[in-house]
């Protein structure tokens, strides 16, 4: 994805004329039979009706329609492909048929366009002609549209028999053929894949060659990376440095392609391509959550595992319903894919659209939303075409409950497949039949007939001669796996998409896939076998200088863990991966945050987290075809200070801790970077290690305490002053998590207010202590919201005995002001709330704020203020461990 | 305090700053190596640099004050001395179709005046914005939207497209011009109390990349740990952050030297210094607590002023594009007791706004900062007829207006002192210099450099842009 700005090639006028121009097109096909044959005569400028083309009719056209609709229009740019400066080229009318009815002026396109009544079909598109140059326009048509241009002018170029031309030579909608043989180069060897031998070729006609195979710990971590979404743990590694046998390469390909954290690695991928989420994105009143999403998630898991072959693996996403209605095998969840988007308010037509793009770009790498309201511009995709996925949509329900909350079924009744107008579905077009893409019905079955048609639908894309199906995958997969796809555009294989540098690649692991039997392990251990893929990723000069941006693959890609690989990796360094397989989502932005694996993070569609974006997690909004990658300071933020990674630093101090000094840090490069430290690194982790005292944060000491405390109202009294225990759900409280608690009743403090216990004993008290000696201010507000109960009664107590306010709040508020206390260091003031003898509906807000006397200085300001515990600072191994797991080292694959 | 400096923009480090924040003089690591790597790098991928417009503007940054739910325009800026006339009558002609049915005409009790050298009419809930700045606003009534519903109305004026997924106004911007202070967000959205309706898609960056997307912040806490994720590091002192840093940099420096040319890495051993001084900047940034005590009484008390002074301070230290959304919900929505509804929505903001003209204006950032005010649409003339579970059942509100509403923009390159368009005699549809939402856009772009049919990212097979097929400039409102 490139982030550079590019520039539209079109104006503005183009585009709107062009869009015009297919709306005169699609009246065109509903305007069959009405053509009336264009009048036309010798010019004789005797003739009323001559006169008066000439003087209200030709100037405008020549004004204000020339420039779009004529010779001298330059080619592409011509609106409508009609052009307006002859009569015989006004005969034959643009895309959507005549302009003008001669003698029916209100049926006539044109007059529709200068009329302005549609927002959507405006002509011409600078500003409105006058009204009198429009009731000539009228009166024109009414007496028969007499026009002497009677010399036609040549028809323009047809934009569709450009793109069926193009389309006939695309690479990418050539069918797949048995590759041609390559011969060995010497370095490569008889026993070589013909796809490096093809790389090495391109190379060495450049003078360049592979880069050398990179080591063992290299590989391992790499192929650990690209397969698992983890690294391999020391132990791992020295096992494979140490592999006596040739084939220790092979081997560990097969012994990670066995992994139940395969599946979940690439689940996760496919999740992209599925824009997958946990709930609906906006609604209105309904619940918005997909409680069963997740699975679907364990059923992509589940069939990566089984190397579910890739044709079934579709089927079943998209045609379940008939290959496992009763959902024996499990495989009814795989309809997820399809039912889990967005849900713009339940609008049918939007829904589908989304299913359509996924179809499409997701599976096929055809881009055919355009085709929602025109005929796709560059790509062979009609509205015929996007209408009838759209009607196999429509033609599907979701029954849900028994047997699975995301399968699909074909309606008992099929309506007609119309095409809305400009994408409008109060616009019915003309009826279509149901077929697959046009562009694609020399190679696959077109009609889609049975039910809604899915059922084909499906088939045609499965089908081994379809020509994009098979290339889109082992292209998305190439990318997965090598960090940068043979294609650049994932998803948009269209006719302005080049063929890639290595186009024999791609096409001939495509061959094979199909051939292979559409397996997925297999074409990923054919990839990951390669030399291609065994290179160095380092930097090299020579190369470089010829190929910066590697195209041919004269080295490997260095890639930066993407944001689930570096969770889990984070997780699985400091001890806390919880490595269960499937299961429900959890939420892993809040406390206490859970330790799964990324895969299993809850996805709120319509708001999502800012950490996933801030990590380029694929928006879940519509189907993805690559992640973005940034580096921003945000990322270092979540890294340094976030809770959810401030938290999986407990026990790896303790333990590091434990085993002394040296072995302690030998044991965190161990876990961290799976490797030894050097004498240097010792050092300078030993610069954290040494350093005593400065680690508690920064925060302003708080003055503030909470507490319950023994109250006389009448005297003023605090005593027994105790300290509330527990810190819950941003509250000070009781030790029981479920108010009431045993001893303290419904005591609580929070930072706007709380509520007292019943008993006396059981008042609230929120404690500020003066550092100084000082006159103050207080100025406050105590608010009892409850229609019930007696209220409460609020006190502010000096020096633990000193009543210096009292008010009694009962469903209303209060100001709690007092002018000139003063206090020397270390004296309370005390803000005290008591249940006024019934603790029913006694929850009560209360802000206070302690300022100097001319309330210019705020010296404390209870809310602002207010503190949950002070949470124990990390301690120097702990700082040391995340050191390491901050540093590039831990996040790059190299 | 940083208050009189605008803060620099983003520089790579300097050799001589690179040895003093990270501690790296130590002799062991290659530093003219790294340095001359890191200096080579051109191609950050850090996509928030700055960025140059299409062409020079005045305007910089935007603020977009967004009195959400629909503020009436009838009420407030687009005076209709003519509804009193036909109070308690039908509204000539056909009702224009809006969410709910309403009655007769039900004239304004609001008190309007002409203000500044122009004669700017106001009504007396925005006297004090009016009284201060009427010279340099200009008042747009002639605005329309598409369809009276609140979903739709909100993406098409932050997204320029009802119902699907598109990026936000602020994310175009931002993807545009990248951001002048790395250490803050480029892209800031506040909301006191929660979301508004539509939630977080009001700022999306949709298909953009998702750093271009507005940063959520909930004006409704007060400390700066709370407004803020992850700016405060709530179990490390910054000393003991600085000397975990300093070996990540050395460990990282170490891991540079052989493997060269990586703007990746670069640019990651970069971004941790930056966030190291992010945590200073954002909580020096939205702490109003320290502001002289005139600042904040010109603000004045409350959520608004808050929140609108801290606006002011992030376009100071070089933050692209700040949303400052009245509160949860839609609280402008006054199908019932609009009168006491507006009055209390209008004495919330009135103040703060003026204030932050005024203030942006002392600062010298009004002329580079394009400030919008307004709704997602406007509120009919006509009384909305009561109705069990919609309003309170009362005949004193108004519905939803689409049809012709009011906003108004201010400060970069704007022409002040002007009402450009009009409604119909009764304020019930735009009928003079009509302007869409899209239209508002794409003056909006070009008031910040961009020729709107130009700012495109190509997604799914075409070159998307905010305005799609549509908008128009309007040169009168430019400077």
């Amino acid at each position: 994805m490139s982030f550079a700005r590019s520039t539209n090639p079109l104006t503005q006028g183009t585009i709107l004329r062009w869009r015009i121009s297919l709306l005169w097109q699609a009246c065109m096909l509903m305007q069959t039979g009405l053509l009336v044959a264009w009048t036309l005569g010798p010019g004789r400028a005797q003739d009323p009706k001559l006169d008066f083309f000439e003087s209200k009719i030709r100037p405008v056209l020549v004004e204000r329609c020339y420039e779009c609709h004529s010779a001298q229009t330059k080619p592409g740019e011509l609106g409508g492909k009609l052009r307006l400066d002859s009569a015989p080229a006004t005969a034959r009318g643009g895309t959507l048929g005549p302009a003008v009815l001669a003698g029916q002026p209100s049926e006539s396109l044109l007059i529709k366009a200068i009329e302005y009544n549609d927002t959507s079909f405006q002509m011409p598109p600078d500003g409105k002609l006058s009204d009198q140059q429009i009731a000539d326009f009228k009166q024109w048509i009414a007496d028969g549209a007499v026009d002497p241009r009677s010399t036609d002018t040549p028809g323009p170029n047809d934009p569709a028999a450009d793109i069926a031309k193009k389309t006939a030579s695309h690479w990418a909608y050539q069918p797949l053929a048995e590759p041609t043989s390559v011969p060995p180069t010497p370095d490569l060897g008889p026993d070589s894949d013909s796809i490096d031998r093809s790389i090495a070729q391109k190379l060495s006609a450049k003078g360049l060659s592979f880069s050398p195979e990179a080591d063992r710990r290299t590989l391992a971590r790499r192929l650990y990376n690209d397969l698992l979404g983890l690294p391999p743990t020391f132990a791992e590694l020295e096992q494979i440095v140490q592999n006596p046998s040739q084939e220790w390469y092979p081997q560990l390909v097969d012994s990670l392609l066995q992994s139940p954290h395969f599946g979940e690695r690439m689940a996760r991928r496919w999740m992209d391509v599925a824009r997958y989420a946990d709930n609906k994105g906006y609604v209105f009143q309904e619940d918005r959550e997909y409680p069963h999403a997740f699975k679907y998630r364990d059923w992509l898991i589940r069939s990566f595992n089984n190397d579910l072959p890739y044709n079934e693996f579709l089927r079943f996403q998209l045609n379940a319903d008939r290959l496992d209605p009763e959902n024996k095998s499990g495989n009814l969840d795989a309809m997820g894919m399809l039912t889990l988007g967005r849900r713009f308010l339940n609008n049918p037509h939007d829904i589908a659209d989304d299913r359509i793009d996924l179809i499409t770009r997701g599976l096929m790498g055809v881009t055919a939303a355009c085709a929602r309201c025109h005929d796709h511009k560059f790509d062979p995709v009609s509205m015929a075409d996007y209408y009838s996925l759209h009607g196999a949509m429509l033609g599907s329900s979701e029954p849900g409950g028994d047997p699975s909350a995301m399968r699909m079924v074909d309606k008992p009744d099929q309506g007609p497949t119309k095409i809305f107008l400009r994408g409008n579905p109060g616009n019915p077009g003309p009826e279509v039949p149901r077929r697959f893409f046009g562009f694609l019905t020399s190679y696959v079955q077109p009609e889609m007939k049975t039910g809604s048609g899915r059922l084909e639908m499906t088939e045609a894309i499965v089908d081994p001669k379809n020509p994009l199906t098979a290339r889109v995958y082992v292209n998305r997969m190439w990318g997965w796996i090598f960090g940068n796809p043979l294609v650049d555009t994932p998803s948009d294989f269209g006719v302005r998409c080049d063929p890639p540098v290595q186009q024999f690649v791609l096409d001939s692991l495509a061959w094979d896939f199909i051939q292979q039997g559409w397996s997925t392990k297999k074409l990923i251990r054919r990839m990951v076998t390669s030399r291609a893929y065994k290179q160095q990723s380092y930097h090299r000069e020579d190369a470089f200088a010829i190929d910066p941006e590697n195209r041919l693959l004269w080295r490997a890609q260095r890639k930066r863990m993407d944001f689930e690989s570096l969770r889990d990796a984070l997780l699985l360094a400091t001890g806390q991966l919880d490595p269960a397989v499937g299961g429900p989502s959890v939420k892993i932005t809040e406390a206490p945050f859970p330790k799964r694996r990324t895969v299993y993070a809850y996805i709120d569609r319509q708001n999502l987290p800012q950490l996933f974006r801030t990590f380029d997690l694929a928006s879940p909004d519509a189907h993805a075809p690559l992640r973005p990658q940034t580096t921003v300071p945000q990322q270092g933020l979540v890294l340094m200070n976030s809770d959810m990674v401030l938290s999986m630093l407990g026990s790896i101090g303790q333990q590091s801790a434990a085993l002394g000094t040296d072995a302690g840090i030998d044991s965190l490069f161990q876990r961290v970077l799976a490797r030894a430290p050097s004498p240097q690194e010792k050092q300078w982790l030993l610069e954290v290690l040494q350093a005593s005292g400065d680690s508690a944060p920064d925060l302003p000491e708080s003055r503030w305490s909470y507490a319950t405390a023994t109250f006389n109202p009448e005297n003023g009294t605090v005593e027994n002053f105790q300290a509330l225990p527990r810190f819950h759900q941003n509250r000070w409280q009781g030790n029981n998590d479920n108010l009431p608690d045993p001893q303290l009743d419904w005591a609580f403090l929070s930072a706007a207010g709380g509520h007292p216990g019943g008993r006396l004993d059981q008042s609230v008290v929120r404690r500020w202590i003066a550092k100084e000696s000082a006159v103050l201010r207080v100025r406050g507000l105590i608010n009892h919201p409850a229609e019930q109960g007696n209220g409460v009664r609020a006190s502010i107590i000096v020096r633990g005995k000193e009543k210096v306010g009292q008010w009694t709040v009962l469903h209303g508020s209060s100001p709690t002001h007092v002018d000139d206390i003063h206090v020397e260091p270390g004296d309370t003031i005390d803000f005290v709330t008591d249940s006024n003898s019934d603790a029913n509906s006694d929850s009560f807000e209360w802000k206070v704020r302690i300022t100097s006397p001319d309330e210019l200085r705020s010296k404390a300001n209870s809310q602002r203020d207010f503190r949950g515990e002070r949470l124990e600072p990390l301690d120097v191994w702990q700082q040391a461990a995340q050191a390491l797991l901050l540093t590039n080292e831990f996040c790059f694959i190299d | 305090m940083h208050d009189d400096q605008h803060t620099p923009g983003f520089a790579p480090w300097s050799r001589r700053e690179l040895l003093q924040r990270s501690g790296f003089g130590l002799g062991a690591i290659a530093f003219n190596g790294l340095m001359q790597q890191l200096a080579a790098s051109e191609n950050s991928p850090n996509p928030l640099l700055p960025k140059a417009p299409h062409f020079p503007a005045k305007a910089k940054h935007l603020i977009h004050i967004f009195a959400n739910g629909g503020p009436s325009h009838i009420d407030t800026w687009d005076p209709k001395p003519k509804i009193a006339e036909y109070e308690g009558k039908e509204l000539p002609g056909e009702t224009p179709r809006t969410e709910r049915k309403t009655g007769a005409l039900y004239p304004s009790i609001f008190k309007f005046k002409q203000h500044g050298q122009s004669g700017l009419w106001a009504s007396e809930l925005f006297e004090k914005t009016a009284s201060a700045h009427a010279d340099k606003l200009c008042v747009v009534r002639s605005m329309h939207a598409d369809v009276p519903n609140h979903e739709p109305s909100l993406l098409l004026m932050n997204c320029g497209e009802p119902r699907l997924v598109r990026p936000s106004f602020g994310s175009w911007l931002t993807y545009g011009l990248g951001t002048d202070n790395q250490n803050l967000p480029a892209f800031i959205a506040m909301c006191p109390g929660g979301y508004p309706i539509q939630e977080s898609q009001n700022w999306q960056a949709g298909f953009l990349p998702g750093i271009y997307q507005g940063t959520y912040i909930d004006t409704k806490h007060e400390s700066v740990e709370k407004l803020v994720e992850n700016v405060v590091n709530r179990k490390l002192s910054r000393t003991a952050q600085r000397r975990e840093l300093d070996i990540i940099q050395r460990m990282n420096a170490q891991h540079i030297q052989t493997r060269t040319n990586d703007p990746m890495l670069e640019a990651r051993i970069q971004s941790m210094e930056l966030a190291y001084r992010m945590q200073e900047e954002a909580m020096d940034v939205f702490d109003v607590s320290k502001e002289p005590k005139h600042i904040l009484d010109m603000y004045g008390p409350g959520v608004q002023g808050r929140q609108m002074l801290i606006a002011r301070k992030l376009i100071q230290r070089g933050v692209r594009v700040v949303q400052l959304w009245h509160g949860q919900g839609q609280p402008w929505d006054n199908h019932d007791k609009i009168f006491e509804g507006h009055k209390k929505l209008a004495g919330e903001s009135d103040q703060a706004i003026a204030a932050l003209l005024t203030d942006l204006e002392q600062h010298g950032l009004l002329e580079e900062t394009l400030v919008l005010w307004g709704g997602e649409f406007g509120r009919t003339p006509t009384v909305e007829l009561p109705q069990k579970g919609a309003n309170e059942g009362t005949i004193s509100g108004r519905d939803h207006n689409h049809w012709g509403f009011t906003v108004w923009l201010a400060g970069g390159g704007v022409k002040g002192g002007q009402a450009y368009g009009a409604t119909d005699e009764f304020g019930f549809k735009s009928v003079e210099n009509r302007v869409h939402v899209h239209d508002l856009h794409a003056t909006m772009l070009q008031l910040m450099g961009f020729d709107h049919t130009k700012l495109t990212y190509r997604y799914a097979g075409r070159d998307f842009r905010l305005t799609d097929v549509h908008g128009r400039i309007i040169p009168e409102w430019i400077a």
